[in-house]
Order: C-alpha cells, then sequence, then structure tokens
C-alpha cells in the first residue's frame, strides 16, 4: 500500500471545542489525531492520507502577536513533517481568517508545501492573503461545511500533485489576481463586442479585468493646529449606555448611534454595556475608558494638546460586517461630522 | 485589528496592544493605567497631524 499523505490541520479555538470568545486567548494546543471540521476532511480523503497532528489557538492570542504566533505555529507543524497543510474554514470569522491566513501562506513560503484554506470572500483574511493562496470560497457561517471540506480536500491533493489548477469558478476558490495566458478562439475585438451585446440585452456577461474589491479611500488632509481642532471619539466596539436603550445589533450593525458625555470626566465602570459578540468585553466593562478614552481626552484637552471633544461619542457594532452595511454607517458618522463641525476622529476597533 | 485596518487601506493606524482594550493596560495600577493611555492617545492625535 502507498505511503498515506501526512496532514496537519490548522482550527481556532471554538472549533477545538474549547470555548467561544471566553477561550480565545488560549495559547497553543496540539492534538495528535482529528478535532471538530478535521471529521468531514478525513472523511473527505477516505484511506489515502491521515491527519497526523491539528494544531488549535485562540484568535486573540494569534490576531494580537500574528507574526510571533505564526512562527510557533508553522515550527511546530514542521515537527510533523506533513505533506499538506488545512487551515479553517473560517467562514466570517475574521480573527480567525487572518490567522488561517497567515499560517498557510508562512506554511507554504517557509516548508514549501501546500496549503490550503477556506473562508468568505469578505474575510479581512480573504483579502489579505488572496494573492498568496488558494483559498475555497464559503459562506458566512459553517452551515455549509461538509461540502467545503471536500471542496478543501479536492484542491489540496491537486496542488500536492502538481495537477493543473483551473479557473476560481471552477475549482470553488477566491480570485487570487493571477494572469494566465490562454489561447481565445476570439479576437479581443470581438470579444469586447460580444460583452457589450450582452449587456445591452441584459445578458449575464463576464468581464476578462475584474475590478479589485477595495476602492482606494484617499487620506483626509492633516489637522494643521490640533489644539484648536474638535476631536470625536468613536467606537465600533459596541459600547453603549447600560441597558442599550437603542436596541443596537450584537452583529452586523447597519447605523451608529450618539450618547453624550458633557460632564463626564470618565465613562464610570457599570454606566456601560458591550453588545458585540466578537470579543471577551470583561476589560472594557470593568473600565469603559479603555474602549472610548474619555478620560485621556479630557486631560489632553485641559493641556491644551488638543482643542475640544465633541461632548457625544460615536458608537456601532463591527463585527460580520458587510462592505456594504459597513459604509452605509461610516457615510451616516460622516455627515453628523460634518453636521457637527468635528476636524477629527478617533475611532478604537475590537 | 491593525492588519485588518491596513488591508482596507486606512491611512493612520495606531496600533495597540489588544483587541480586548484598545487604550487599555490592564496589568498595570490603575493610576499608571491612565498615564499610560493618555500617552497612547497623544499619539494616536498627533498621527491626525500627519
Amino acid at each position: 500500500m502507498a505511503k498515506k499523505i501526512r496532514i496537519v490541520h490548522y482550527i481556532n479555538q471554538f472549533f477545538g471545542q474549547y470555548g467561544g470568545e471566553d477561550a480565545a486567548s488560549m495559547g497553543i494546543v496540539v492534538k495528535e489525531e482529528m478535532v471538530g471540521p478535521g471529521k468531514g476532511l478525513a472523511a473527505a480523503l477516505g484511506d489515502r492520507a491521515e491527519i497526523v497532528a491539528t494544531v488549535i489557538c485562540g484568535d486573540n492570542h494569534i490576531a494580537e502577536r500574528l507574526e510571533e504566533v505564526t512562527k510557533e505555529v508553522v515550527d511546530i507543524i514542521e515537527k510533523y513533517k506533513p505533506d499538506l497543510v488545512f487551515a479553517g474554514p473560517a467562514y466570517g470569522a475574521g480573527r480567525y481568517g487572518v490567522a488561517c491566513g497567515s499560517v498557510c501562506a508562512a506554511v507554504q513560503k517557509r516548508l514549501g508545501i501546500p496549503a490550503v484554506t477556506a473562508q468568505n470572500e469578505e474575510n479581512p483574511g480573504a483579502d489579505i492573503f488572496k494573492k498568496e493562496l488558494y483559498i475555497i470560497k464559503t459562506g458566512t457561517n459553517a452551515r455549509t461545511m461538509a461540502d467545503d471540506t471536500k471542496r478543501i480536500v479536492a484542491l489540496g491533493l491537486k496542488l500536492l500533485a502538481g495537477e493543473f489548477i483551473g479557473s476560481p469558478e471552477d475549482e470553488g476558490y477566491i480570485t487570487r489576481g493571477l494572469a494566465r495566458n490562454v489561447k481565445s478562439p476570439k479576437s479581443s475585438a470581438e470579444r469586447i463586442v460580444d460583452m457589450l451585446l450582452d449587456k445591452y440585452h441584459g445578458r449575464p456577461f463576464k468581464t476578462e479585468v475584474p475590478i479589485p474589491s477595495h476602492e482606494a479611500v484617499p487620506a483626509t488632509p492633516a489637522i494643521k493646529d490640533l489644539a484648536n481642532a474638535t476631536v470625536v471619539l468613536v467606537t465600533d466596539g459596541g459600547l453603549y449606555p447600560a441597558g442599550n436603550p437603542d436596541r443596537m445589533p450584537s452583529q452586523n450593525a447597519d447605523t451608529f448611534r450618539s450618547y453624550s458625555i458633557e460632564g463626564k470626566d470618565e465613562l464610570k465602570k457599570g454606566d456601560y454595556i458591550v453588545c458585540h459578540n466578537g470579543y471577551d468585553p470583561s476589560f472594557v466593562l470593568a473600565d469603559p475608558n479603555r474602549l472610548v478614552p474619555v478620560d485621556a481626552m479630557r486631560e489632553l484637552v485641559k493641556d491644551k494638546v488638543v482643542g475640544k471633544m465633541h461632548e457625544y461619542y460615536l458608537a456601532t457594532t463591527g463585527l460580520i460586517t458587510t462592505i456594504a452595511n459597513s459604509k452605509k454607517t461610516a457615510q451616516a458618522m460622516a455627515e453628523y461630522i460634518k453636521d457637527h463641525n468635528i476636524d477629527a476622529a478617533i475611532l478604537t476597533s475590537t | 485589528m491593525t492588519p485588518v485596518a491596513n488591508s482596507v487601506g486606512t491611512p493612520r493606524i495606531s496600533p495597540s496592544a489588544s483587541i480586548k482594550y484598545p487604550f487599555g493596560a490592564p496589568s498595570l495600577p490603575v493610576d499608571e493605567e491612565k498615564e499610560e493611555r493618555v500617552m497612547m492617545l497623544r499619539d494616536a492625535l498627533g498621527y491626525l497631524t500627519k
């Protein structure tokens, strides 16, 4: 019988069955067996391969020191002498997606073996690493896990065998922005007229030059005179007054609210809640100034470093938020900032 | 969240120690933590002038 393909699988604390946000700071744990989604991978792999180890790591642990912890993870992976590495699927989870991308990219670079992950196209991990990696395209949640793991395995085995990798549509991975020469039976003039006619008649057509997903946003001009500027504090960390009076959502917000801080030297513990399912809120609940630094702004206004603090802070929930909803919220915030003669914003992100 | 902010093209990014407390340093005593926070905020405001 042929030698079995050796596989190492990287997953986070949630899929490793250690818990959600409460366990997101856990360090690296290695299990010499398949865990969680590894079972689906193993089923798709059959007798050809064996998951020799599963590396489990907390999303915060790796996200907070990405390069350092990625290196530690790859050091561990190397010890198991794998032929192929899988990570995730990470779906819409941002920190997990970045971790999977970082680990796979480092495995390919350092160990010279193929690595495949899977995530949603809007996951920041996909955006950062799609140029370096094959990332199987998934939805935003684990409902489609059985099919996703099959597709990860199929692509991974092809890469390992050095087989031809087809187009993103055919193989189900996120477009990497690579150009490959292909022979077309039609000239470019014919193709562009075909495309134009399809567009004119409302028929589906496919561009040959897709526009990159993120538009470039020019930087706003620098503040010339900070000592006379009005600055507003903004957060996407879901900090709302106790009781969440506006019933702001715990994820995917498409709006924001402003809350008065007039006469407050600081944000007091107990007066605020965190409505955001994406991070452990205990540190912010213990001292909300760690997220919206009202106390420090008061000091800097007193010291005349900055002119004024706008007497309301702006809050939204930035978690698994679609780009469309982020834009909607940002545009509304920009309107607010213009209407209130504010010169600049400090936005804290979790 | 620095790599995320970077990937979407945010022009001014002030890194923090943790996702869980962008303007915190919970290992310090309360007074020193506040001093640290004032310094972090001063740095962040500094980016606005560049």
